[in-house]
């Protein structure tokens, strides 16, 4: 799970994604609102709480997958 | 002038930034089988206090949904939209056509504007609309069906025509239809195989929430509450394998399962090498009754029905789009 230690001020990882080809994910969380993410094809690491949503959208598309090396 | 003609509806629809931000004009525009171009949901009840006559003296208008319910085609370009604004999600890969869309439940939903052209000259706007309700309907071989509800925050009646971006009301669009397609199932695993499936639907059931204003008759919101996912089919099997595999948990299976049995299935429709749609469930409440015996005779349809569950990992419900749009 992302952990955020102060609000909006830390965001720590929770792995690694792999990204099969080039995707762009869009979805609207409750929280975290309309989030829009493009990622490149290769091993991502997320930077925000926003691009890890959307990385899970892009495994749960099957585009992405949790990168077993991470 | 002559009367006003039933048949000069269509309608459109287009993604918003933003609460409150609504599309000028629609991104797509289709016409529909059965709907209106605009609808609103009036509650507004006499007011009961006494008084020296014999019937209600007023009443009070406390809440004005608008929004929209439609039946239509299948259209390759307006599908997506749909169904990102009744399941959430969008991943979109493709550096050229086909686009792949690949869309998946999320927790909120986009708003979008809808956009009804009535009868002719006049044209009526809903601005801050989410699908509530979503179904995708087969029968036999002919031409899939969408029938949608939506509920919005802010209705306009205009007059000006509107300029649709992607004109799919137009005579010679391509529309999905089952012939063409490969139908899977299994009552029992999370591994469909091809089934004589002859007509089906799958309903995405939003449960939408209004949350009323006081500064407004129009809701200061619509929110998604939970998401039911009904999945219905109709079998003509060569036996009865999977009435069997549904109630014990095997097509060999002698005795009631003490536990739900999941099955999945995989519903395959296309246009041509660069327009397809799938549906597909992995984890779904597969219940089958006992069909009737008919003195007639004919063949024997068997329903199967149940809910669209989450699985430990993926989705409830995956619809994949290709088609010519690079994004939504």
């Amino acid at each position: 799970m992302a952990k955020k230690t102060t609000k909006e001020t830390s965001f720590e990882a929770s792995g690694k994604y792999h990204v099969k080809k080039a995707v762009s994910v869009e979805t609207t969380d409750p929280m975290l609102g309309l989030i829009t993410c493009k990622f490149a094809a290769g091993v991502v690491t997320p930077k925000s709480e926003q691009e890890e949503a959307a990385l899970k959208i892009a495994v749960a598309s099957g585009v992405a997958e949790v990168d077993e090396g991470a | 002038m002559s009367p006003v003609q039933k048949r000069l509806v269509a309608i459109g629809l287009a993604k918003q930034t933003a609460k409150g931000s609504p599309a000028s004009q629609p991104t797509f525009y289709w016409g529909v089988t059965r709907g209106k171009p605009a609808n609103w949901a009036i509650t507004e009840e006499a007011v009961e206090v006494t008084g020296s006559n014999p019937v209600f003296t007023d009443v009070d208008r406390t809440l004005v949904v608008p929004g929209a319910d439609f039946t239509s085609l299948i259209h390759p370009k307006a599908i997506g939209l749909l169904l990102y604004g009744a399941l959430g999600s969008i991943a979109t890969t493709g550096a050229g056509v086909p686009y792949q869309h690949v869309l998946t439940p999320a927790l909120d939903l986009p708003y979008l504007t809808f956009f009804g052209k009535a009868f002719g000259g006049d044209y009526m706007t809903v601005q801050d609309v989410k699908i509530d309700s979503l179904e995708i309907t087969q029968n036999n071989a002919g031409r899939l069906f969408v029938a949608a509800t939506m509920m919005g925050l802010l209705f306009a009646w205009g007059a000006t025509p509107f300029t649709p971006t992607n004109d799919e009301s137009a005579g010679g669009t391509p529309l999905f239809r089952a012939g063409g397609g490969t139908f899977k199932m299994d009552p029992a695993s999370g591994t469909p195989v091809v089934r004589n499936i002859v007509s089906s639907s799958l309903r995405i059931n939003n449960s939408m929430d209004i949350v009323p204003q006081s500064s407004s008759v129009q809701p200061g919101d619509v929110l998604p509450a939970v998401k039911d996912i009904e999945v219905s089919m109709t079998l003509a099997p060569d036996d009865l394998t999977d009435i069997r595999k549904a109630l014990t948990g095997s097509g060999t299976g002698t005795t009631i399962s003490n536990t739900p049995v999941y099955g999945s299935t995989d519903w395959f429709y296309t246009i041509d090498a660069n327009t397809d749609l799938r549906l597909v469930t992995s984890r779904l409440q597969a219940l089958i009754d006992m069909p009737e015996a008919d003195p007639k005779g004919g063949h024997l349809p068997v329903v199967v029905a149940g809910k669209a569950l989450q699985p430990a990992s993926g989705a409830a419900v995956t619809a994949t789009v290709h088609n010519a749009v690079a994004s939504y």
